[in-house]
C-alpha cells in the first residue's frame, strides 16, 4: 500500500498518454466534429433556402393563376360583347335589307299598277272611240280620233 | 490462493473461519518487485500501461479514420464521447487552453478502463497470472494509491503551472497572501491556501482509491463468505451497480480535474 516507484512509473505513463492524446487524438477528432457541425449547418441552411424557394414558387404560381384567370375572364367578356355587337349589326343589316327589298318591290308594284292603268286607259279610250264611231255611224276622223283618245285618257287619268 | 474449491468444500464452520481470511488477504497483495521505496507493483504498472496504450491506439485509429472522412456507428460514438468531454471543458474552463481537453479525455477514458477491470470476475485475472508464475496480482490499477496519487499529483503540478500562467507571479502571490482574510492576515491566508490546495489532490486520489478498493472488497467478500450456488445473485447486483460507480468515479475525476485547473487559472 505504501508509495513506491510505481508512482513514478504511473506519472511517466500519464504524461505520455496525455501528450499522445494532445498531439495525435484530440485535434483530428475535434476537426471532424467541427466539420460535421459545419455540414449540418450548411444542410439546414440549404433546406431553409429550398423551403423559401418553394414558397416563392408557390406564390408566383398563385399570382400567375390569378392573372390567367383574369385574362380569361377578360377575353370571355370581350368575346361576349363582340358576339352581341355582331348579332346586333347582323340584325340591323337584315332589317335594312328587308326594308330595301320591300321598298323596291313596292316601287315595282307601283310601276306595274301605273303601267296597267295606262294600258287600261288606252284600251278604254280606244273602246270609247270605237263605240262612239258606231253610235255616230261614221268613221271618226283620224285627227279627231287621236284627240278624243287623248282627252279621254286625260279625264280618266 | 486456490480458495474457491476449498470454499466450496468448506461446509463446516471451523474451516470457514480460517479460509476466507486467507482468501481475502491473497486479494490484497500486489505483485511486487524490489524492496521498500524502490519497489514496483508490476501488476498495477502492467495493466495501467496496457490500458493506456490500448486507449491511445484505439483513439488514434479512430481519429485517423475520422480524418479520412469515414463515419460508422463506432466512430460516431467516439465523436460523441470527445464532444461530451469538450463540452464539459468549454462549460467549466474559461480561457484558451490546448491541454485541458485532451487531459480530461485521457483521464476519463483511462480511469474508466482501469476501473472497468473490476468488472472482470474477481479471481479470473489473479488465477491466470498465477498460471504465468505471478505470486499475486491485483488487476485494478486504480485500486492502488500509487496510481491515483500519480494522477492527482500530476494534476496538482498542472494546477501550480496554471496558477502562474493565468495570474502571473504577482497575481498568484497576491491571491495567496491576501485571500480570503485580507493583507493583515497574510500568514493565516497562506496556511489556509496550503490546506486548500493540498486537500485537492489528496481528496481527488483518495476518493477514487477508496471507491475502487471498497468495490473490489465487496466482490472479494461475496466470493469469500457466500456459498458458490448463492454468490452469483449479490455478485450480479453489485456488478450492475458497479458499472455505474466506475463510470461515475471516472467522470468525477475528470470533472474535478477540469474544475481545479480552471480555479487555478482564474482569479478567485
Amino acid at each position: 500500500m505504501n508509495l513506491d516507484l510505481t508512482f513514478l512509473g504511473e506519472v511517466v505513463g500519464f504524461v505520455l498518454f496525455v501528450g499522445f492524446t494532445l498531439r495525435y487524438v484530440w485535434p483530428p477528432i475535434l476537426a471532424a466534429i467541427e466539420r460535421r457541425e459545419r455540414e449540418i449547418a450548411a444542410g439546414l441552411e440549404a433546406a431553409e433556402r429550398g423551403r423559401q424557394a418553394l414558397a416563392d414558387a408557390e406564390a408566383r404560381t398563385a399570382e400567375m393563376m390569378h392573372e390567367a384567370r383574369d385574362r380569361a375572364a377578360r377575353l370571355l367578356d370581350d368575346a361576349t360583347r363582340q358576339v352581341a355587337r355582331l348579332l346586333e349589326e347582323g340584325r340591323r343589316d337584315a332589317e335594312r335589307q328587308r326594308a330595301e327589298a320591300l321598298a323596291a318591290t313596292e316601287a315595282q308594284i307601283q310601276q306595274a299598277v301605273i303601267r296597267a292603268r295606262d294600258e287600261l286607259r288606252t284600251d278604254l279610250g280606244r273602246l270609247v272611240v270605237i263605240t262612239a264611231g258606231r253610235l255616230l255611224e261614221r268613221e271618226v276622223r283620224a285627227e279627231d280620233h287621236e284627240r278624243l283618245l287623248t282627252e279621254a285618257a286625260r279625264e280618266l287619268g | 490462493m486456490g480458495c474457491p474449491q476449498r470454499c466450496q468444500a468448506a461446509t463446516f464452520l471451523s474451516d470457514l473461519a480460517v479460509t476466507p481470511i486467507a482468501y481475502i488477504q491473497s486479494h490484497l497483495r500486489y505483485w511486487t518487485a524490489g524492496h521498500g521505496l524502490l519497489s514496483v507493483h508490476l501488476d498495477t504498472l502492467l495493466v495501467s500501461w496496457g490500458l493506456g496504450i490500448f486507449f491511445c491506439a484505439f483513439f488514434y485509429l479512430g481519429a485517423r479514420r475520422m480524418a479520412a472522412g469515414r463515419s460508422t456507428r463506432g466512430l460516431v460514438a467516439l465523436e460523441m464521447l470527445v464532444h461530451f468531454v469538450d463540452g464539459q471543458v468549454r462549460d467549466t474552463f474559461h480561457g484558451t487552453t490546448r491541454l485541458v481537453g485532451p487531459l480530461a479525455l485521457t483521464v476519463f477514458v483511462w480511469v474508466w478502463l482501469m476501473n472497468a477491470m473490476d468488472l472482470l470476475p474477481v479471481d479470473l485475472v489473479p488465477r491466470l497470472a498465477a498460471l504465468a508464475g505471478a505470486p499475486a496480482f491485483k488487476p485494478v490499477p486504480t485500486n492502488d494509491l500509487n496510481m491515483t496519487f500519480a494522477l492527482s499529483v500530476s494534476v496538482f503540478v498542472l494546477m501550480i503551472v496554471y496558477n502562474f500562467a493565468g495570474k502571473g507571479l504577482g497575481g498568484f502571490a497576491r491571491e495567496v497572501f491576501t485571500k480570503p482574510f485580507g493583507v493583515w492576515f497574510a500568514p493565516l491566508n497562506v496556511v489556509f491556501r496550503l490546506i486548500e490546495d493540498l486537500a485537492k489532490p489528496l481528496s481527488l486520489s483518495l476518493r477514487l482509491f477508496g471507491n475502487m478498493f471498497a468495490g473490489e472488497m465487496i466482490f472479494v467478500l461475496i466470493a469469500a463468505l457466500l456459498p458458490w450456488w448463492f454468490a452469483w445473485i449479490p455478485d450480479l447486483g453489485w456488478t450492475i451497480f458497479h458499472i455505474l460507480i466506475i463510470t461515475l468515479q471516472a467522470f468525477i475525476f475528470m470533472m474535478l480535474t477540469i474544475v481545479y485547473l480552471s480555479m487555478a487559472h482564474e482569479a478567485h
